[in-house]
């Protein structure tokens, strides 16, 4: 075990540095430059600026700067936000978003797993059918149109919810139910599916022959199996709702980091872009690792090695 | 194997919760950490209870839009830092509706300088009873090491030519070889500020005005930048201070007890929220949460325009316009020029695809500039309309004109016309209008149109190169002057449509020169140094030989749109150059 650990972190380590030297090189390859849209710098002025940033400097004494700092835990001052750190944009914002992560993954993981369970058990009832069209619509109505239809009706209209922020619980309900709908959508389906399938086989018949109660059946034989598939997807899928999204913090005016992905990039700003890439890198390498933990003790055919 | 299993559900659990073991602040769940400051109406009060008593305690609810990158006065260069500038500095003098008014300084004198050039000497007496924040008296120097930090070569600032072109010393400072001691602004005493100018400057108050020259504290602003970002360094002298700063969220700017007009300031404080999706903000206000805003979607602004009452739409300092690049081919050819403004039905587009109470513009500066006589800078008709000027009709295209012109350049009917690319940003109702002209030219001249987008990172990079031809752009005024527009296109100035008349280092390959653009140099310095009647003839005359070389094709004058919930604060909207200045507004609700 501590062994696959270590060999498992290792190769994390390599994944991140990877990461960072693509994205070192590919960011400084998109034209335009961090100063482009401040209103007339003269020349002068933008050759103090880009000194003062060391950006003036060889690409690859800038790369090799930006490692030593990196093992440092330093990532360097926001160009967007002058005279803040990177730690501390990234430190304030994701709070937020991890708090709207984890309710969203609660209620993702433990109602689509029952909704899963429900559909499969009355397969082609008419309850099964309802979750089915719901499970549609969630998968494939864009979260923009969901959350601005959401404001609309719950804000506006009847004045239930804040219009923007999450001063107050309330104002959590549309964030999580927003970011949550494509994987609620995509669980109860997968577990659907799985469930449908699992009762098939022929240790789930034996199990029925000698007469242990359905619920028992269900709960104890085929629900381990049948949520194997759903395990796999957990990880990326928490990794990816905790790191927020750029379209709901948006709408709903929550300062996450979700939002600061795109922002960075389209205002050029370095250190930033470099910050969340790699806070998001080692987010998900973290949440897959565990995964594959996850995976071994619920599957004992799996070994570690 | 039980055991086994228990881990295993306790993992799964800990896959969703345990993830918090990442966040570098919140201690468990993330909830504690990530409940930010009560609602705005508890906001200003957070640690006393509300008291009946007027005036209100509650904030007034302000969406910027987005965050400020800075609103340090000296490094800032953005109107979202502006705002925030203004609301917590006060100059020397302040930018009114009403014109320019004596702030912290009671009074001023103008003098000759030791050659005796007339009007180049400005000395200010500071009001008594100007305070810090934190108690401190407001002294001639706090001003003097404003001025020279906004040129410190340390600093770079992008705002430094704000100084350098006009403050004596100020450029040999900032390009090394002057020092510091050399920028002609002093101290005389510690209330008493003298300033020396290059040359007279007919303007120089409304640059005193700017935030640019606020006063800075150097044992606040000496600790480090960000400084004022952090509520106990901020320590401000105008009407609000900081008291709060959220990252991503919103500040608070709360009254400043020290002001030394705080009377005259109604507002307990401002919550000043960041929110950038437009369709939020108006949903925020509709929803009675937010109390003014200027971040508002484009689609929605015709039906606020005609059924809101708190909406209004005022001509503000800036133009949109075509600029071309000089040097290239076709449009290197006045006669092109000419036949692409005129086909141009710029009434269509600010009723049909604008919307937004902007005006048609047959010129460069807009009419809300004003001559020294106080009368717009435009010749207005009877119901203040603008009117034709340089053959171009704001209402209506002229299109057999247009073909005359394209003809007499040698494509007749667009005959052998090359396709013409026409580069904008991405942002607001940039594509429809250009997509709006790139079907005029299409069907008045049968000219060919191909759009370029790019976001505008790389659209203000790429215009400082030669790789363009019709940049759909615009300039908007750092400071209450026709010299801000016209500075634009001097030879030694920004200049992107590469029309100089000699080369410049800023932009050395530039090097297709433009004979007439040296009239227009000559004009636009003449305004610089010259008063009263003699500078708007200069002013004037520069402006024609830009419209007359057609330069530029000007589309509309731009407003300032904008909502202000009445119904809760009163206010006079915004100051001339469109900042938000709210020491004199009040909450009404």
């Amino acid at each position: 075990m501590l062994k696959y650990f270590i060999k498992r972190i290792l190769s994390a380590l390599v994944t991140i540095f990877f990461i960072i030297t693509i994205t070192f090189f590919l960011m400084k390859a998109i034209p335009g430059d961090p100063f482009a849209s401040e209103k007339m710098p003269n020349p002068e002025v933008r050759a103090a600026m880009m000194a003062k940033y060391g950006l003036d400097k060889p690409l690859l004494t800038q790369y090799v700067i930006y490692l030593g700092n990196f093992i440092r835990g330093d990532f360097g001052v926001s160009y967007t936000k002058a005279g803040i750190t990177v730690n501390k944009v990234i430190g304030d914002g994701f709070p937020y978003s991890l708090a709207i992560g984890i309710y969203a993954s609660l209620v993702v993981v433990f109602a689509g797993i029952l909704f899963g369970a429900i559909c499969a058990l009355r397969q082609n009832k008419l309850i099964d059918r309802i979750f089915m069209v719901l499970a549609t619509i969630g998968a494939t109505i864009p979260s923009f149109v969901l959350a601005t239809g959401f404001l609309f009706l719950f804000s506006k209209t009847l004045g239930l919810v804040p219009a923007f922020g999450v001063d107050s619980a309330a104002g959590y309900i549309g964030p999580v139910l927003v970011i949550g709908a494509f994987p609620l959508s995509f669980i109860t389906r997968l577990t659907r599916t799985s469930l449908l399938e699992v009762q098939q086989q022929d240790y789930i018949r034996t199990a029925r022959s000698k007469g242990i109660s359905e619920f028992k059946v269900i709960y104890k034989h085929a629900m381990r199996n049948a949520l194997l598939p759903v395990v796999t997807y957990i990880g990326p899928m928490v990794a990816s709702i905790v790191t927020g999204s750029f379209v709901i913090e948006k709408v709903f005016g929550i300062p996450g980091v979700g939002s600061l992905f795109t922002t960075s990039i389209v205002n050029r700003d370095y250190p930033l872009i470099m910050g969340i890439t790699v806070f998001f890198a080692i987010l998900l390498v973290i949440s897959v690792l565990i995964v594959d933990i996850v995976y071994v003790l619920v599957d004992p055919r799996i070994k570690l090695d | 194997m039980k055991r086994k299993n228990c881990l295993a559900l306790l993992l799964a659990a800990a896959l969703t919760v345990g993830l918090a073991a990442c966040a570098p602040t919140t201690g468990g769940n993330g909830d504690a950490a990530a409940t930010p400051p009560p609602a705005a109406p508890d906001a200003g009060t957070p640690t006393t209870p509300a008291e009946p008593a007027a005036p209100s305690t509650d904030y007034m609810v302000w969406n910027i839009g987005s965050e400020p990158k800075t609103w340090d006065p000296q490094l800032n260069t953005e109107g979202m830092g502006g705002h925030v500038i203004i609301n917590l500095y006060d100059g020397l003098v302040r930018d009114t509706n009403d014109g320019i008014k004596m702030a912290t300084a009671e009074s001023y004198e103008l003098s000759a300088n030791a050659e005796g050039v007339e009007n180049t000497v400005y000395t200010f007496t500071l009001r008594d009873d100007a305070l810090w924040s934190d108690g401190q008296p407001v002294t001639a120097g706090d001003y003097e090491y404003a001025w020279k930090r906004a040129c410190s070569p340390e600093m770079a600032s992008p705002y430094a030519f704000l100084i350098t072109d006009y403050i004596k010393g100020a450029y040999e400072y900032f390009s090394g070889e002057g020092t510091r001691d050399d920028v002609a602004v002093k101290a005389l005493d510690e209330k008493t500020l003298q300033v020396e100018l290059k040359q007279p400057t007919a303007y120089f108050l409304n640059l005193v005005s700017f935030f640019t020259y606020m006063p800075c504290r150097e044992d606040m602003a000496s600790t480090g930048e960000g400084w004022e970002k952090d509520p106990a360094k901020c320590v401000t002298n105008g009407a609000f201070t900081l008291e709060e700063y959220k990252i991503g969220s919103h500040l608070l700017l709360k009254k400043n007890e020290n002001f030394w007009n705080k009377d005259n300031v109604e507002l307990a404080g401002i919550r000043a929220l960041f929110i950038t999706d437009s369709t939020t903000s108006l949903q925020g206000y509709e929803a009675g949460e937010i109390q003014v805003t200027s971040t508002l979607p484009g689609e929605e602004i015709p039906r606020l325009l005609a059924e809101d009452p708190n909406f209004t739409s005022d001509p503000a300092l800036g133009t949109t316009y075509y600029m071309f690049n000089m040097d290239v081919e076709p449009v290197n050819d006045i006669n092109v020029r000419k036949a692409l403004s005129l086909a141009i039905d710029r009434k269509l587009i600010v009723e049909q695809v604008l919307r937004n109470g902007a005006v048609p513009a047959a010129a460069f500066i807009a009419p809300s500039f004003k001559l020294s006589t106080g009368e717009s800078l435009r010749s207005l008709d009877g119901s203040g309309r603008v009117q034709e000027e340089y053959g171009i009709d704001p209402y209506a295209a002229r299109v057999e004109e247009a073909k005359a012109c394209l003809a007499e350049a040698g494509y007749p009917n667009g005959e052998g016309f090359p396709t013409l690319d026409l580069l904008y940003y991405e942002s607001g109702y940039q594509a429809s209008v250009a997509e709006a002209v790139q079907q005029m030219w299409e069907q008045n001249l049968g000219v060919k149109v191909n759009l370029k987008v790019q976001e505008y990172a790389v659209f203000a990079n790429t215009v400082g190169t030669n790789d363009w031809t019709i940049a759909q752009t615009g300039w908007s005024a750092d400071y209450n002057d026709p010299m801000t527009m016209l500075s634009l296109f001097t030879s030694t100035g920004l200049n992107e449509a590469r029309w100089r008349w000699k080369p410049y280092a800023g932009c050395p390959d530039d090097t297709t020169l433009n004979p007439e653009n040296e009239a227009y140099d000559n004009a636009v310095n003449l305004a610089g140094a010259a008063t009263g009647a003699d500078r708007d003839g200069y002013l004037i005359e520069a402006e024609d030989v830009l419209m007359d070389n057609m330069v530029i094709c000007p589309l509309f004058y731009a407003t300032y749109t904008q909502v202000i919930d009445y119904g809760k604060v009163s206010g006079p909207g915004r100051t001339p150059i469109g900042q938000w200045d709210f020491q004199y507004y009040k909450m009404v609700g």
